[in-house]
């Protein structure tokens, strides 16, 4: 069953600035779909437009952002704890801003434990390396429990080990999920689907099963 | 440009700009021509017999400062620190609360009304009501910082919009708030605080002078009794506690200074409220003729005493805000690093602190001593103190400015390179001052000046509360008219110095 679908539809910032022309699409519901294309390529502006498709509303989703959106005064604890920041009641969210909760700690920490690093729970994010803050954001992600999830190139900065093992993690924890990437090779290891972006059209959209590494590297020539 | 100081956040490149721009140079032959004729109409007489033999011995008293009643003193210091802190901690939580509905024009219409009234009115104002008991004090500093704070909180806010959380749905506002706004403009909005609570403490030490057991009780005794040496003593112990803020001011040492404080400001017993005070504070006018003779009365008021509270206040204000920008303008390359070295520079900024350190209320009640009353003492006293603020951030500003041309000597650099670049943002900072002259302008009145202030004093002091409160009220109306006249000056300013820093590339 589809989520979203796009019919000729045209992206970008307002009507003069156009990044992709006459895009038609369908998300799958439990579909794992990744898209592919070269910097500057209108890959974010897809995945915003599909982050805001009206209908989507029934769906509940989450969008990881490529330049993160955490809050670097805050601990781990509080940052992760904002992916249900818009779900749990006001009175409930001030409580914990002061006086963590135990409940809450007991539901984030196996989260920072899969992602290695549980001992920063309560490190202020400012003082975490590069690598270290873009787990506390999948950490997010995975927190909030949503259904759909939307991220920008949520593995930058981490090694192959490591966006392998979080990919997986991703991939596993959403019913469906739509990721902008830049590795071919875990694209056709990890997704159902890929769209591939090139000179502002949707170039391909295909099963990655009928794909092969070659085709998808023409992208980026 | 450094995002660290505090007036910085307020001065950014205009979002607002209208179809004018009058330009910081006419503007400023406005401002020199309004402030000769204010200078014709001003009392400049020097009215004591012998300045200079006073003046002499004020020096003297500098050479010998004496702390020969600290033991007397130990309360006061403990109160005015006290009272500050109370004060200054109390409208940060309220500010903090109420910044988020800073967007609703009946929190700033609030917030303008009572950061309008001086604390020194308030504290007047609320000796009638609850005597000197510790919440006159309290609440007098309160009220108008809280005012001030929300204004300047809900600023560095909007300035800080961070990215949002990943979710479709915006989180409740307040959740937003506390999770999101406030922690990414936490580190503005500590450095802004701290300032203000070295206001604070120069807030509380004038409330002395009103008769509330602070330092400035002291400082009066001294002053009106000769002994110089006791002032200098005192002023020092002053400037030495603001001067080493930045060592004894600990965020971990705060919630003991809090309870500390809450003990050392005094008794909180014996709370009692006048029965009358309420009715007192109407004319009778009202309570025989109703709304109709409260109009009349008020009117009648208003242009009488008010009218030449309202002028002297204006002459004076004007007068010293001319003198204020002079002294600036000359003074701003004490600390900038395109005119003076690494020590040149640490002295200059010392200079700046103390002389912004002593309050303005003191330092006009030192020159009036010296000089006799006229308008003379207050012009000094305000240029003085205002001018090393705007110095300070002038200088401050000064030194994030790139040059791109080579060293020049010291005068050329002055007047071709560093002056007309900054010149924009100086003139905003002065009008940021401006409000600020007008306020305390009115308030010097308490020193026998015929501003607003001084009809406000006589009114008290003839027990006639409907008058003071109706006076009190003008001064708001007026400050609140300077404040929309200043902002508009200030956003056509900015337009340009905006356009001046940043070469459209």
């Amino acid at each position: 069953m589809s989520i979203i679908e796009l019919n000729n539809s045209q992206i970008g910032h307002s009507q003069y600035n156009v990044a992709l022309r006459d895009v038609s699409l369908t998300i799958y519901r439990g579909e794992k779909t990744a898209i592919l294309g070269q910097s500057g390529g209108g890959k974010t502006a897809l995945l915003q437009h599909l982050f805001h498709f009206p209908n989507l509303d029934q769906e509940s989703a989450f969008y990881m952002q490529q330049d993160l959106g955490l809050i670097e005064q805050l601990t781990v604890f509080h940052n992760v704890y904002m992916g249900r920041l818009s779900q749990l009641p006001t009175w409930y969210n001030l409580l914990n801003l002061f006086i963590p909760q135990t409940k809450m700690r007991h539901a984030i920490l196996p989260i920072l434990q899969k992602l290695g690093i549980a001992e920063k729970e309560n490190t202020v994010v400012k003082q975490l390396s590069g690598g270290q803050q873009q787990r506390v954001i999948v950490a997010r992600a995975l927190f909030s429990r949503t259904a759909t999830l939307f991220a920008d190139e949520p593995i930058t900065g981490l090694d192959q080990k490591q966006s392998n093992d979080v990919l997986t993690l991703l991939l596993n924890s959403f019913q469906t999920s739509v990721i902008v990437l830049h590795d071919v090779e875990l694209a056709l290891q990890h997704f159902d689907r890929i769209i591939g972006l090139k000179n502002g059209k949707v170039y391909l959209n295909e099963l990655s099963q009928n794909l092969t590494a070659a085709q998808l590297h023409y992208l980026y020539q | 440009m450094s995002h660290n100081h505090p007036i910085f956040t307020k001065l950014d490149p205009d979002k607002n700009t209208g179809p004018y721009n009058i330009g910081p140079y006419k503007l400023s032959l406005i401002i020199v021509l309004l402030s000769l004729f204010c200078l014709l109409l001003a009392d400049l007489s020097v009215t004591t017999i012998n300045p200079l033999a006073e003046l002499k011995r004020l020096i003297a008293g500098a050479f010998s400062p004496s702390l020969s009643a600290i033991d007397v003193m130990f309360d006061a210091i403990g109160k005015t620190i006290s009272y500050a802190l109370l004060a200054v901690s109390i409208s940060a939580i309220i500010s903090f609360l109420l910044a988020p509905y800073f967007n609703y024009k009946w929190v700033r219409i609030l917030c303008t009304l009572i950061r309008s009234i001086h604390e020194i009115f308030w504290a007047l104002l609320l000796l009638q009501i609850f005597g000197l008991h510790p919440l006159t004090g309290l609440l007098a500093i309160t009220i108008p910082y809280t005012g001030v704070l929300t204004k300047i909180y809900a600023e560095i806010i909007e300035e800080n919009q961070p990215a949002l959380v990943g979710s479709r749905q915006q989180p409740h506002r307040f959740s937003n708030y506390f999770y999101i706004q406030l922690p990414s403009a936490w580190a503005t909005i500590v450095h802004y605080t701290r300032y203000r609570f070295e206001c604070a403490l120069r807030s509380s030490t004038v409330l002395g002078f009103i008769g509330l057991p602070t330092l400035g009780y002291y400082l009066e005794v001294s002053l009106l009794e000769g002994q110089y040496s006791n002032v200098w003593g005192i002023l020092s112990l002053l400037v030495f506690i603001i001067v080493t803020m930045r060592w004894w001011m600990r965020k971990t040492l705060l919630p003991f200074y809090i309870i500390g404080a809450i003990f050392t400001i005094g008794d909180w017993h014996n709370f009692v409220i006048s029965r009358y005070i309420f009715s007192d504070m109407l004319p009778n006018t009202w309570h025989d003729q109703g709304l109709q003779g409260l109009i009349h009365w008020f009117s009648q008021l208003a242009l009488s005493e008010g009218l030449t509270g309202i002028i002297n206040t204006l002459v004076l204000s004007q007068v010293a805000l001319f003198f204020t920008g002079l002294l600036a303008l000359l003074g701003y390359p004490l600390i900038c690093r395109h005119f003076t070295n690494y020590h040149g520079r640490a002295i200059g900024t010392l200079l700046l602190t103390i002389t912004r350190s002593v309050p303005e209320y003191l330092l006009a009640l030192i020159c009036l001593i010296i000089f006799g009353p006229s308008m003379l003492p207050a012009i000094i006293a305000l240029a003085l103190h205002n001018a090393a603020i705007v110095a300070q951030l002038t200088g401050v500003y000064a030194n994030h400015l790139q040059l791109n041309t080579r060293q020049l000597p010291a005068v050329e650099n002055y007047f071709y390179q560093i002056t007309p670049q900054l010149y924009g943002q100086f003139l905003a900072f002065l009008f940021y001052r401006w409000e600020v002259i007008i306020r305390e302008t009115a308030i010097l009145g308490l020193l026998g000046i015929y501003t607003l202030g001084f009809y406000i004093d006589s009114a008290f002091q003839d027990i006639r509360l409907d008058k003071a409160l109706a006076l009190i009220i003008l001064t708001a109306l007026l400050n609140i008219a300077i404040d929309g006249i200043s902002s508009w000056v200030r956003s056509k300013v900015r337009r340009d110095s905006a356009d001046r820093l940043t070469p459209i590339m």
